[in-house]
């Protein structure tokens, strides 16, 4: 009987794992990439992206875990942050990390977040607590304490 | 003329012994005698749509009717069946055929073409029993349950009234009446809800002038009326039950959201805003939280206007509402601008007759947000 393999993709690079779950580290190496690297898995319903750490778990098995991207590095872009340019140095931006560059704090403030003119793996939404995107050169991103009424 | 909520053509036929309902933008009649195809005489119902009387006569002429094929005395079909099936669904009872008898000069009133239409099925009825007739002059059903104050023709004349009834049983709640709780009212009070409960403890000030659609009297800011009180008092020109309650949403009054069916958040008051929405899930009760920001960029406006949804089944948006007042951040301003506030009721109450299927609702958006600084919307889907 065929032991069951389990594919995924690696920007454009298809590979195979024997086993359902594996660590990050493993699917670099499986990837033939450094551990140094960063590599994120691309979520469903072009909702953004999750980074992948070497100690962390993916089950190659859950429907829509098979595409993975590598991040790139000294990368650096434009953004339109609330309709001011931004200059940022990270492929992606986490909600926290927005409101960090808006509101100059590091508390967790809820706030509403759009995006657009994104990727092709995120062209636009709303980024919700938690999340991360992938940017990219005048990427237009707003961010507001929706409150008042 | 003024129309009242009671319709004469109704209380015409019902003083005459008719058992005669007003429901849903309908006049119904019950026990109309008829001939079925074996000849019997039958029971039926008829239902006409209340219309407005335009160049002297209605503009509808049908009629619908719940009952098998009418006949003449010799069991022949009357031939005016337009559609067999129409299969119209008014206040739980199905009308299956739809007629059309329309004479040369039309109908002035309902109440001349019900009669018409009364008069051509009991008249083969009596040739077999005598005794056939419409007027039973027992326990009179006239019953007028709508909403409004007058009737909603805009729905009759679009022939929408029954996706309407699906908002009509409908307890709704609207706390917080600044400039998206009044725009809010604005459109809610022109939809079939059972009633509208306002709560706010503020008072109608000069400023609210500008984010309050139609236009103030410079008279009222006299007065300093509550809000509630001001806004009951001009919405209740269109809608008969609207509750009142100038307060402020806390824990000794909380409670009264129980019994809502659906609650509008408008507040500006995060820590509020942070207890009503946790104590609305935890209840399981269906609400839209609203709220805006607008701040100045290059010496224009820019902002977001956001509308979040939250149900027994889809609680996920909870944890998204900004509960925050941002007191201490620069970005923290209180500009409004009445269109943004129309606009954020807009959605609101979009999303909820989507909620009840009154517009179709294929995607279910959790979080809507309009940003100005690009004209778009976008959402955060479950």
């Amino acid at each position: 009987m065929k032991k069951e393999v389990f594919k995924f993709k690696v920007d454009s690079n298809i590979f195979e794992s024997e086993k359902s779950v594996i660590s990050g580290a493993e699917m670099k190496s499986i990837a033939g990439l450094s551990p140094d690297i960063t590599i994120y898995q691309i979520l469903d319903k072009k909702a953004g992206i999750k980074i992948i750490q070497n100690d962390s778990s993916v089950d190659l098995s859950v429907s829509g875990v098979e595409k993975f991207g590598v991040i790139i590095q000294n990368f650096s872009c434009t953004l339109k942050l609330n309709s001011s340019d931004i200059q940022w140095n990270k492929q992606y931006i986490s909600y926290d990390e927005v409101v960090s560059l808006v509101y100059g704090t590091n508390e967790v403030l809820k706030v509403s977040i759009t995006y657009s003119h994104g990727p092709e793996t995120n062209p636009n939404g709303n980024l919700l607590i938690g999340e991360i995107i992938l940017v990219k050169d005048f990427i237009r991103i707003t961010a507001d304490g929706t409150v008042k009424s | 003329m003024v129309q009242s909520n009671h319709n004469n053509d109704a209380l015409r036929l019902s003083a005459e012994g008719r058992e005669v309902k007003v429901v849903n933008g309908y006049i119904i009649i019950q026990h109309v005698p008829y001939v079925n195809t074996s000849k019997e005489v039958c029971y039926g119902k008829f239902a006409v749509q209340i219309q407005q009387v335009q160049n002297g006569m209605i503009p509808d002429h049908t009629a619908l009717f719940s009952g098998s094929q009418p006949c003449d005395h010799r069991g022949v079909p009357i031939d005016m069946t337009i559609e067999p099936n129409a299969n119209v669904s008014i206040d739980l009872e199905v009308f299956n055929l739809k007629f059309s008898r329309k004479p040369q000069t039309g109908y002035k009133s309902n109440y001349d073409q019900l009669i018409m239409y009364l008069k051509i099925l009991s008249e083969q009825a009596e040739r077999i029993d005598p005794l056939a007739t419409s007027i039973t002059n027992k326990s009179i059903e006239y019953i007028d349950d709508d909403a409004f104050v007058y009737y909603d023709f805009n729905a009759c004349k679009a022939n929408i009234t029954t996706i309407s009834d699906k908002l009509r049983n409908q307890k709704i709640g609207i706390i917080g009446l600044g400039g998206t709780g009044s725009y809010l009212l604005d459109f809610i009070s022109k939809t079939p809800v059972k009633e509208i409960h306002l709560v706010d403890g503020d008072r109608f000030y000069q400023n609210n002038a500008f984010r309050a659609p139609g236009a103030a009297s410079y008279d009222e800011f006299a007065s300093q009326n509550f809000k509630v009180d001001r806004y009951a008092q001009i919405y209740s020109q269109i809608h008969k039950n609207i509750y009142t309650y100038p307060i402020y949403i806390d824990e000794n009054t909380i409670a009264m959201l129980d019994t809502l069916d659906f609650v509008f958040i408008s507040i500006d008051n995060g820590i509020a805003r942070k207890k009503i929405t946790q104590y609305l899930s935890d209840k399981g009760l269906s609400f839209i939280d609203t709220g805006m920001n607008v701040d100045v960029v290059r010496n224009s406006l820019r902002g977001a206007i956001r509308t979040s949804y939250v149900t027994r089944e889809q609680p996920n948006e909870l944890q998204n509402i900004p509960t925050d007042d941002f007191t201490d951040n620069v970005y923290n301003s209180n500009i409004q601008i009445a269109e943004l506030n129309a606009l954020n009721a807009v959605l609101a109450v979009i999303r909820w007759k989507r909620h009840y299927q009154f517009y179709v609702n294929n995607d279910i958006e959790l979080q809507i947000v309009y940003n100005i600084d690009y004209d778009q919307i976008t959402n955060a889907n479950a």
